[in-house]
């Protein structure tokens, strides 16, 4: 069937197209002869490529020569007038095998001149003579043959080009020895005709240029223009020049455009105006690599449609770009091949049914794809070439399938559609002028038929669509363009849900959605979400669809009555959801967070209330009710810390939680690296003469500034999981406005810790849940217990033996303290306390009631405490524990630690025989104290008494810081007494603390004039201070007498620097003395060697064990005048170390040399302690 | 005159920022922008491809206009990249043929010129949407509105 009533093309076509182009070579002569030769180098002239030198300087190229031979005739000659290339003779060739010189002389010779003559009429001067002789071995013996056939005949016709003159040997008649010449006949025959190639196409080319020309003038036509340069692009591709010839095709197609776009703003020539005829036949491109005769046809007649010429065109261009192995090129102009070509019908107005030019365009795509198909397959490294092909069939496979998809609606083939009988003539009449395609022999579908088909059925073309497009989107897919896969994507997802296959459509959408909104194509991204809604609602998954209007009615972008339509749309199916837990939706869709706040102001105590103020954007279009809101916390857990850590090291190591308790939308935004300050400076560079050399800007760091972005930000969002909202901070349902809103979100703490903020939900209407992915920065806040302290609180030192006030305070902390809690103190040994609650009983342990306390809040507790006094005889101070046992399972021991306020001392004092003790009281703190009744008591069972001789009144003993009191008793030992025991004596008086001021103030009123009161008071007051001490050594045993005398000449008195006497005099005091302890002891003069020289020994050994008295005169001289005192005599007891008592302790003694032993203060008394002597100046009359 | 701004008619004009997100995108006719919001989208695909084509001479890199991206039955699509990545598109009409490379290089350089001006702009955060009113105009001045 065809409209134009062209003739079939049928298969004629196929073949002779190649003949067509070959080099045409005529000959003349011996034809007979020829003949017999034709064959032989038919064959051998194309074997070989043969080097083509240009004249102009065009670039040599090594070609194929194909050649066909025809009898020379006079008719075939060009004429000047016709131009032609094709068809044409390229060389003339007389054959001639006269080998002798007389028949040439006679016959051939005027044959030759006589077609010389007719090619130079027509002005060929592309000729060659070829004389074929039979090889004669006798001929080749002569040694010089006279003159030969050849060279007459060079002689006679080319004098010039002696190169167009050949002999060679007949190859038929002795083939072994013709070879040499025979392939010196071929090259020539290349030579000659490539030479004439070059001479005829630059005239060619002139003509051309010279037509091109005149392409203004009136009468011009294309068609006739086009045939002609075609003609040399044959001649191009005959050479194997095809992208020489494909620069003729662009050359022409570039000249048509032009006159299109030139008709457009201009006048129409006359010969477009043929372009312009309704169009009545849309086949599409044939790219079977020949050329279509029926088209060339056509045009030369003047009678081919726009599409016939821009089809014939096309498929010449991608013949020759198959020809060079380029298939991704045809691959790739195609695309703008076809849209060029649209708009070129659309400039030219032509008139075409509808859906022709869509036929047309989707066969031209695939007509290419199959092309590309088969080139691909047929090469070497077809993959790489396909993936070449791939970058550009890609939008061919979109555009089939677009062109398609149009196809379908206007025949009403897309599902959904009616296929009614105006729709069913439409496809009859669209199919009717695509032609028919020639029948296949691998059995494969061509476009037509394809097309045909899809045309013919609802199904078939459901099959095609579906086909063409999951190819182009896997092609897309494949050359990495995922933006145009999801774009076909989405026309597919129409053809899904339009075929009811929603499932299908939503996988699309979503994965649409997803890359708009990754990529911040909000209203590409609305747009989809309309078509998601559309689908939801029709597949009856209410979820989604709520989810959906959600979305759709915050999206700022969209109108606001789209919005409210499905704000309304979400609440009726809203309604619908009956799962127990609210549908969880993205807080993000519909809400914006602008700031979250925790409301703390440094630490949360334990059991208070936490509040986190939330600002929402809300972008609903109307108000709704949030049923609940809630985000959630989770507790971060501290590392445990070790044990045996000390406070001060602690600090260091512990890792930081940093508590954050604001951020706002800002924060939320990952940091925009193009907003980071750049740490660089600038430096200038002075020249010499101090004018500006340069000036740089140089950078710090030597990182890359630029660094590669990670591709975090594309990637997929994790599923958004309700967290754990178990400790959720909550609020009431209230009302979300469009726009800013605040609500506040709290929760009773009651464990301390360290709190994070999770996830924000929104419940609406108690349906729908919107919640937040976990908030990031995560706020953190803590809430703190603090355990309560006890502290005792005490004025001053606390002080032994005297009743002291103390305060017990506890602070709270963040526990509350209630009604029946209870504090139990214990106290160590020797401590005792009393409270203002138990009396005046002063106990050990006590149980004292707590008043209820609020936390941070401080009791007091008033605690009257007295530490018993011992004997004190230094001034160490008393340590005491006191031990609380809290009602918060804590036991607490303060140490506390008491000064004695005095201290007692006793001192031995001798008199001769009699003994005195004197007891030193003293003062150790600032606390005065008054002393009464002091007593000494012995409770020895010897005869021994103590007279005091303490005064019985007068003025008060009163101690203080450094104030001392003495007491004294004369130690009376009874006549009878020999005992030598140590004496055990008790000391004890009553001490009565003595305010500093008030008491000295009392001490002068006189309302009380005896005393009474007071004295009853300090006998409430007082305390008893007990003390023992010890006497030991009392009994004196030796009094040493010293005594000074001037001696010789001096007269009686004692001068400076002159000998004097010292006599000492030691008497024992015991009658009996005591066998036991040596009788020996030794004197030392422990003489101020300021005053006095000793002369002569210093020390010496008296026994006094059968003398009651002994005495030593030793030589000392006064150094000075005045009274001095007497050297000091120190009497030991001596043990001499040789003196051996006990043989069994000999040993030891040997041992031990001989000692001193002192004696106590007690056992000694030196008499004479204390005297002096008046010493004289020395005597001037001496020295005159 | 009239032929000048017939050639200066873009139907829409798109800012593309550095992640592929919209900064600016204006068409001339609003009813059909949603098409060209999707077009511009989809040629992000092939100024991907261009831009990524390694070992660019030194001119190469100098040259910021990409040429004709994509032609549709009635549109052609011309994609220019500055230096910082950020994309211009521009979308003439196919029949609006005569266009020459260097007409549309012009038009860039334009749009260019004013995107410089916007982004100066002490108080513009980059990789917000332009909102400057030199900009519609300059913008206004490529479809020839004005």
């Amino acid at each position: 069937m065809n409209c134009n009533g062209r003739p079939s093309s049928g298969g004629e076509r196929g073949s002779d197209a190649p003949m067509d182009n070959k080099t045409i070579i005529t000959c003349a002569g011996d034809e007979e002869l020829f003949a017999t030769l034709e064959n032989s180098l038919v064959q051998s002239l194309p074997t070989e490529s043969f080097e083509w030198r240009r004249s102009f300087g065009r670039p040599v190229e090594d070609v194929y020569v194909n050649a066909r031979f025809v009898p020379f005739s006079k008719d075939i000659l060009p004429t000047q007038k016709d131009w032609h290339l094709i068809k044409q003779p390229i060389l003339h060739i007389y054959w001639s095998d006269c080998c002798d010189v007389d028949i040439y002389k006679t016959s051939v010779k005027d044959d030759i001149d006589a077609w010389l003559k007719t090619l130079g009429q027509y002005q060929v001067q592309d000729w060659m003579i070829v004389l074929v002789e039979t090889y004669d071995i006798k001929k080749s013996n002569k040694l010089l043959p006279r003159t030969t056939v050849l060279d007459k005949i060079r002689s006679d016709f080319a004098s010039k080009q002696g190169d167009r003159c050949l002999s060679i040997i007949n190859p038929i008649k002795s083939e072994s020895r013709s070879a040499e010449s025979w392939r010196g006949l071929i090259s020539r025959i290349r030579y000659l005709v490539l030479t004439a190639y070059d001479k005829t196409l630059l005239r060619f080319e002139e003509v051309i240029r010279e037509q091109r020309e005149r392409r203004n003038q009136p009468g011009w036509n294309f068609c006739h223009y086009f045939l002609l340069q075609e003609e040399l692009a044959f001649v191009l591709e005959m050479l194997g020049l095809y992208s020489e010839a494909l620069v003729q095709y662009d050359e022409l197609d570039a000249l048509f455009t032009q006159f299109v776009l030139n008709s457009n703003v201009g006048d129409t020539p006359a010969w477009l105006s043929s372009f312009q005829s309704p169009l009545n036949n849309w086949m599409g491109v044939n790219l079977d690599n020949t050329v279509d005769h029926n088209l060339r046809l056509l045009l030369a007649e003047c009678k081919a449609s726009l599409l016939d010429l821009r089809s014939y065109l096309f498929s010449r261009q991608c013949a020759m770009l198959l020809l060079l192995h380029k298939p991704w090129e045809v691959a790739q102009r195609c695309l703008s091949f076809v849209y060029n070509t649209l708009s070129e019908l659309r400039m030219l107005e032509v008139q075409r049914p509808e859906g022709a030019v869509e036929c047309w365009a989707f066969l031209c795509a695939l007509e290419v794809i199959q092309a590309c198909q088969l080139s691909n397959l047929n090469t070497e490294n077809g993959q790489e070439q396909l993936d070449l092909c791939s970058l550009h069939t890609a939008s061919l496979w979109a555009l089939a399938n677009d062109k398609l998809g149009d196809l379908g609606r206007l025949c009403g083939l897309m599902p959904g559609n009616e296929l009614t009988s105006e729709k069913l003539h439409t496809v009859v009449y669209l199919i009717a002028g695509m032609g028919d395609s020639e029948p296949q022999v691998t059995g494969k579908l061509t476009p037509t038929d394809k097309l045909k088909e899809a045309l013919s059925s609802k199904e078939a073309f459901k099959k095609q669509y579906l086909e063409h497009a999951e190819l182009a989107m896997g092609t897309y897919k494949h050359v990495g363009r995922i933006r145009s896969a999801r774009l076909i994507g989405k026309e597919l997802a129409r053809f899904y849900s339009e075929l009811g296959e929603f499932h299908k459509a939503v996988i699309f959408l979503s994965d649409a959605l997803k890359t708009y909104t990754d990529e911040g194509w909000y209203h590409l991204a609305a747009q989809t979400q309309l078509e998601l809604a559309q689908c939801y609602k029709r597949m009856d998954d209410v979820e989604k669809y709520v989810k959906v209007c959600a979305a759709i009615a915050s999206t700022e972008s969209l109108h606001i009555t789209v919005r409210s339509s499905y704000f309304e749309e979400m609440f009726a199916y809203m309604k619908m959801l009956n799962a127990p837990q609210p549908l969880l939706t993205d807080l993000a869709d519909s809400f914006t967070i602008l700031s979250i706040e925790v409301n703390v102001t440094d630490k949360v105590i334990q059991d208070c209330v936490v509040s986190v103020e939330v600002i929402v954007k809300s972008l609903l279009p109307r108000n709704i009710n949030c049923s609940c809101a809630a985000i959630s916390v989770e507790e971060i857990k501290k590392p445990l810390q070790p044990l045996n850590k000390r406070k001060g090291a602690k600090v260091s190591d512990e890792p930081q939680i940093e508590l954050l308790s604001k951020c706002t939308i800002d924060d939320m935004k990952p940091p925009d690296p193009s907003l980071i300050h750049l740490p660089v400076y600038s430096y200038l560079d002075y020249k010499q003469n101090k004018s500006l050399g340069s000036a740089r800007v140089i950078n710090k760091s030597s990182k890359p500034i630029v660094k590669r972005s990670d591709s975090a930000k594309h990637r997929k969002p994790s599923i958004n999981v309700k967290g754990d909202f178990i400790n959720a901070l909550t609020c009431k349902a209230f009302t979300l406005k469009p726009g800013i809103n605040t609500f506040t979100l709290t929760r009773l703490v009651d464990q301390p810790g360290i709190y994070k903020v999770g996830q924000l939900s929104l419940i609406v209407e108690k349906k729908l849940e919107f919640l937040s992915p976990i908030l990031n920065p995560r706020l953190c806040y803590e809430v703190a217990k603090t355990q309560p302290t006890i502290f005792l609180k005490c004025g001053r030192d606390l002080l032994a033996g005297l009743t002291q006030d103390l305060e017990l305070t506890i602070n709270s902390g963040s526990v509350k303290i209630t009604e029946d809690s209870t504090l139990k103190l214990r106290s160590s040994r020797g401590l005792t306390f009393q409270s203002s609650t138990n009396g005046n009983l002063m106990v050990r342990e006590m149980v004292i009631p707590l008043a209820p306390c609020e936390p941070f809040q401080t009791t007091k507790i008033e605690l009257k405490v007295l530490a018993e006094l011992p004997p004190k005889k230094d001034s160490s101070s008393i340590e005491h524990m006191l031990t609380v046992q809290c009602p918060w399972d804590a036991e607490e021991s303060i140490p506390l630690h008491f000064a004695p306020p005095f201290m007692s001392d006793m001192k031995l004092h001798t008199a001769e025989r009699r003994k005195f003790l004197q007891i030193i009281v003293t003062g150790l703190t600032g606390q005065l104290l008054q002393l009464t009744e002091p007593q000494l008591t012995t409770s020895a069972s010897m005869d021994i008494s103590f007279k005091s001789l303490n005064p019985v009144a007068g003025q008060k003993l009163v101690i203080g810081n450094s104030m001392n009191v003495s007491f004294m008793w004369e130690l009376e030992i009874g006549k009878d007494e020999k005992s030598l025991m140590p004496i055990k004596t008790h000391f004890s008086m009553k001490y009565v603390p003595l305010s500093n001021t008030e008491d000295s103030d009392e001490l002068s009123g006189d309302d009380d004039p005896l005393h009474i009161h007071k004295l009853e008071k300090m006998e409430e007051a007082s305390n008893v201070y007990r003390c023992n001490f010890d006497v030991v050594d009392y009994v004196t045993l030796f009094v040493v007498t010293s005594k000074v005398e001037a001696s010789g000449s001096g007269g009686e008195f004692c001068r400076a620097g002159s000998m004097c006497h010292l006599c000492l005099t030691v008497t024992r005091m015991l009658p009996n003395p005591n066998p036991i302890p040596p009788p020996q002891l030794m004197y030392e003069v422990l003489a101020d060697q300021t005053m006095w020289a000793v002369c002569g020994r210093t020390a010496g050994i008296v026994s006094l064990d059968t003398l009651e008295k002994q005495s030593v005169t030793l030589d000392v001289m006064p150094l000075t005048s005045g009274y001095l005192p007497l050297p000091v005599v120190r009497l030991s007891r001596y043990i001499p170390a040789t003196e051996v008592k006990n043989d069994t302790n000999r040993k030891c003694e040997v041992v031990t040399g001989p000692r001193l032993e002192p004696f106590s203060p007690g056992q000694v008394y030196n008499a004479s302690k204390g005297q002096q002597v008046h010493v004289l100046p020395a005597a001037p009359l001496e020295a005159n | 005159m009239i032929l000048i701004y017939y050639y200066m008619m873009a139907v829409c004009v798109a800012v593309i920022g550095k992640d592929n997100s919209p900064k600016y995108i204006k068409c001339l006719d609003e009813n059909t922008a949603l098409q060209f919001h999707y077009k511009v989208h989809t040629t992000i695909d092939i100024i991907e491809e261009k831009l990524n084509v390694g070992n660019k001479t030194a001119s190469d890199v100098r040259e910021l206009f990409l040429g004709l991206l994509f032609s549709a039955e009635d549109h052609k699509i011309f994609g220019y990249a500055t230096n910082t990545k950020i994309k211009f598109v521009v979308i003439l009409q196919s029949t609006n043929t005569l266009l020459r490379d260097n007409e549309v290089r012009t038009i860039f350089k334009k749009l260019h010129a004013a995107y410089a001006n916007a982004v100066c702009n002490p108080f513009y955060v980059p990789g917000d949407q332009i909102k400057s009113k030199l900009f519609d105009l300059a913008v206004m001045e490529i479809m020839g509105i004005i």
